[in-house]
């Protein structure tokens, strides 16, 4: 009696162990950044936004699951390099420095950036020249425009300060330790409407945003890039527009 | 000779928490005397020197350092530069080498000169013996001469009045002597002392008077030939023929 | 094999960033060496205040060190930086960075020095009492001597523990040599490698740092003591 118990149970344990496996679909992580609406950002406590569904959408798509892991911008790329996510989905321009340690599916979004002033404060695009201090967010293209186009060539003598993340580079220009933010449109605009900051200038980069994987994972890729097609064929990619933007 | 004593101890009464430490202590020391207190431990001994130079507050009682009354004073602080104070456990600061020790009362209470203070702290620890340990520390000494060293920064304040709180206590039997020896050569040069201590040889050698102390109050006080001869009190005895016991009658 | 050790090569990077990393790490040492030397002085009185003060001084002192030693140190900087502004207090990057630390330190400064203090035995109280000595005399002249020179083992710990807790300082975006290093990195995308430039350069000031301090400690070391 004892015996066929055992044998039941026994079965019965190896039964759900094993049905996990049949179940269980492929989960990739994902990494993103936090802070930077309507692509990536934090609502009742969750990371939310238009990175987050398209991810969904190809992973619907394609048959995997994904799991979000929300770190510092410049931490994606080292990520992907270690391994410890297997894709970015960021808002990340591709740019040829980029491409050269990751790799990059076809591009779904493009954008320029833009300058973030403090509401009331009578700034305008003057602030990029001279002694006036701007706000960056580290290792983006934003970050890397500044540098090449106002700080290398002399323009702008005032203080870039980098930080980790948009929420902080924006609180610091509201508590008017710098004048001016440069970051991509689409977030300045979403920052501009929830915050006492304006946005009075685009430069035009032409950017195009794009999903990166670890260089040399054709398979995933090739994946994403299937994904993404069948996102925009099915008319998926309208909707999402349509619902962020 | 002075008519009025040095040293005046009137009805001094203390308490720690609910009990009663000093019910009633009196007696006094005319310059150049020295008496011994004796007693089972907790009995008070040292309650009663901690109070002279106000270690310990009385709760109530007088005592008197000539003409200044020392537990409503005022500057407390001068009065014990007058009060040298020997105790169980040395206590020599650690961080100073022998000669700063003695020094330091002198410099820093007194305002004396580096010099001045210098010679004066030279001459104490060679009053005591002392010959060779101005720049040891106290880590490097031993416990007799620690307990030197503590005496000499006690002399080195001139003080009218000193008080030994069981000095050779926490010694090694082998050098209780030398700290004996020194106390010895105090009294012959006139100093008035106030000791406790369990040294029946030193108490009965050395003092003038011995007094016997138990449960807060004093028992009994008598010239030492007498206390050791024929107590008058029955508790006196027993308390001596217990130590003669366990010391051998004239003690060291 | 070959491409094995280049992921470790890094002096190129090393070269060619140099004036960034130095300038990086003169920010952090100086950081270091301003933070320990107020926040030991201001910890020392607050361990002062909170042994030997009234019972309001002693009170307050208590707060202050409970309230900082209980708060994460990223906390006390963000409020420093980013809260207190609407309030009209704003202060750079580099004054929080400088302001924030040397509060944390005095706090565990504080708590060191007091451990030390109450070990200082009464007996040196009573010696210096029986000589005439006020409190506070005894208290300069005497018990801090000893607590200082017991203190030390701790407080040198305390350095190594600044010093790399200054790194900290990239999140507010106080130029050190953390916030450097990441700086390059995310031009180069050689994380690796700069991240490895970076740590070794905290452990050969952590090594120089230690070397320093143990001669100190061996200059003022009385014997039998500590």
């Amino acid at each position: 009696m004892l015996k066929r118990t055992f044998v039941v149970m026994l079965a019965l344990a190896l039964m759900v162990a094993f049905s996990g496996f049949t179940v269980m679909a492929e989960t990739y992580v994902v990494g993103t950044s936090a802070g930077f609406p309507p692509f990536e950002y934090i609502q009742d406590g969750e990371v939310v936004g238009f990175d987050i569904d398209l991810m969904r959408a190809i992973g619907e798509s394609q048959g995997f699951d994904i799991e979000i892991q929300d770190i510092s911008f410049d931490s994606l790329i080292p990520g992907l390099q270690a391994g410890t996510i297997d894709v970015v989905a960021a808002g990340m321009t591709i740019t040829e420095q980029r491409a050269q340690v990751v790799d990059f599916t076809d591009p779904y979004y493009s954008a320029n950036q833009a300058l973030l002033v403090k509401e009331d404060s009578g700034n305008n695009v003057t602030v990029l020249f001279g002694d006036n201090r701007l706000a960056v967010q580290t290792g983006t293209t934003g970050d890397l425009w500044v540098e090449e186009h106002l700080q290398d060539t002399g323009i702008l003598t005032g203080n870039v300060t980098h930080f980790d993340t948009f929420v902080l580079a924006v609180q610091d220009l509201i508590n008017e330790n710098v004048e001016g933010v440069v970051l991509d449109t689409p977030v300045a605009q979403r920052y501009a409407a929830e915050n006492p900051v304006l946005m009075i200038a685009e430069l035009v980069t032409g950017e195009e945003y794009g999903l990166a994987v670890a260089r040399g994972n054709t398979e995933l890729l090739d994946k994403l890039n299937a994904g993404l097609q069948d996102v925009i064929d099915s008319g998926v990619m309208d909707e999402l527009l349509d619902k962020h933007f | 000779m002075k008519n009025k004593p040095l040293v005046q101890v009137k009805n001094l009464k203390k308490s720690f928490g609910d009990n009663l430490v000093l019910d009633g202590i009196s007696f006094s020391l005319n310059t150049g005397e020295n008496k011994v207190i004796i007693g089972p431990s907790g009995t008070g001994k040292s309650t009663v020197l901690n109070c002279i130079n106000r270690l310990i507050m009385p709760d109530s009682g007088e005592i008197w350092l000539e003409d200044k009354e020392i537990v409503t004073a005022e500057n407390i602080n001068k009065i014990r530069q007058e009060i040298g104070y020997v105790f169980q456990g040395f206590g020599l600061f650690h961080h100073l080498t022998a000669k700063k020790n003695v020094m330091l009362g002198l410099r820093k209470v007194k305002k004396i000169s580096k010099n001045e203070a210098e010679d004066i702290a030279r001459f104490e620890l060679n009053r005591v013996g002392l010959t060779d340990v101005d720049d040891s520390y106290p880590a490097q000494l031993s416990g007799g001469q620690k307990q030197r060293v503590a005496i000499a920064r006690a002399l080195a304040m001139q003080p009218k009045l000193m008080l030994f709180d069981e000095p050779t206590s926490a010694l090694d039997p082998e050098l209780i002597g030398e700290v004996l020896n020194v106390m010895k050569k105090l009294a012959e040069e006139g100093m008035t002392m106030l000791v406790v201590t369990h040294e029946m040889g030193f108490a009965r050698s050395v003092s003038d008077e011995i007094i016997f102390m138990e449960g807060g109050k004093i028992v009994e006080q008598n010239h030492p030939e007498v206390m050791f001869k024929g107590p008058e009190n029955e508790r006196t005895r027993q308390f001596l023929f217990k130590l003669d016991d366990l010391y051998g009658k004239g003690g060291e | 094999m070959v491409d094995f050790l280049s992921q470790y090569l890094i002096i190129d990077i090393f070269i060619s960033n140099f004036g960034r990393l130095m300038s990086g790490l003169r920010f952090t040492f100086t950081l270091t060496i301003v933070v320990m030397f107020f926040g030991t002085i201001f910890g020392v009185l607050l361990a002062l205040g909170r042994s030997f003060g009234s019972k309001p001084v002693a009170w307050l002192c208590t707060a202050y060190i409970e309230i900082i030693r209980g708060t994460p140190m990223l906390a006390q900087l963000f409020i420093l930086y980013f809260a207190l502004p609407p309030y009209g207090i704003r202060m750079t990057a580099v004054t929080v960075a400088y302001l924030g630390f040397t509060i944390n330190c005095a706090a565990y400064q504080a708590e060191y020095t007091r451990g030390s203090i109450e070990s200082v035995s009464s007996d040196q109280f009573k010696s210096a009492y029986s000589l005439g000595m006020s409190r506070w005399q005894t208290i300069f002249i005497v018990v801090l001597p000893q607590a200082i020179r017991w203190a030390i083992p701790a407080w040198t710990n305390e350095f190594i523990y600044i010093l790399k807790y200054t790194s900290l300082a990239y999140v507010i975006g106080a130029p050190d040599l953390m916030t450097q290093g990441k700086f390059i990195a995310s031009r180069n995308y050689q994380f690796f490698r700069v991240y490895l430039i970076v740590a070794i350069i905290y452990l050969i000031i952590v090594w120089i740092s230690t070397w320093i301090i143990d001669i100190v400690e061996e200059k003022l070391k009385i014997p039998g003591f500590g």
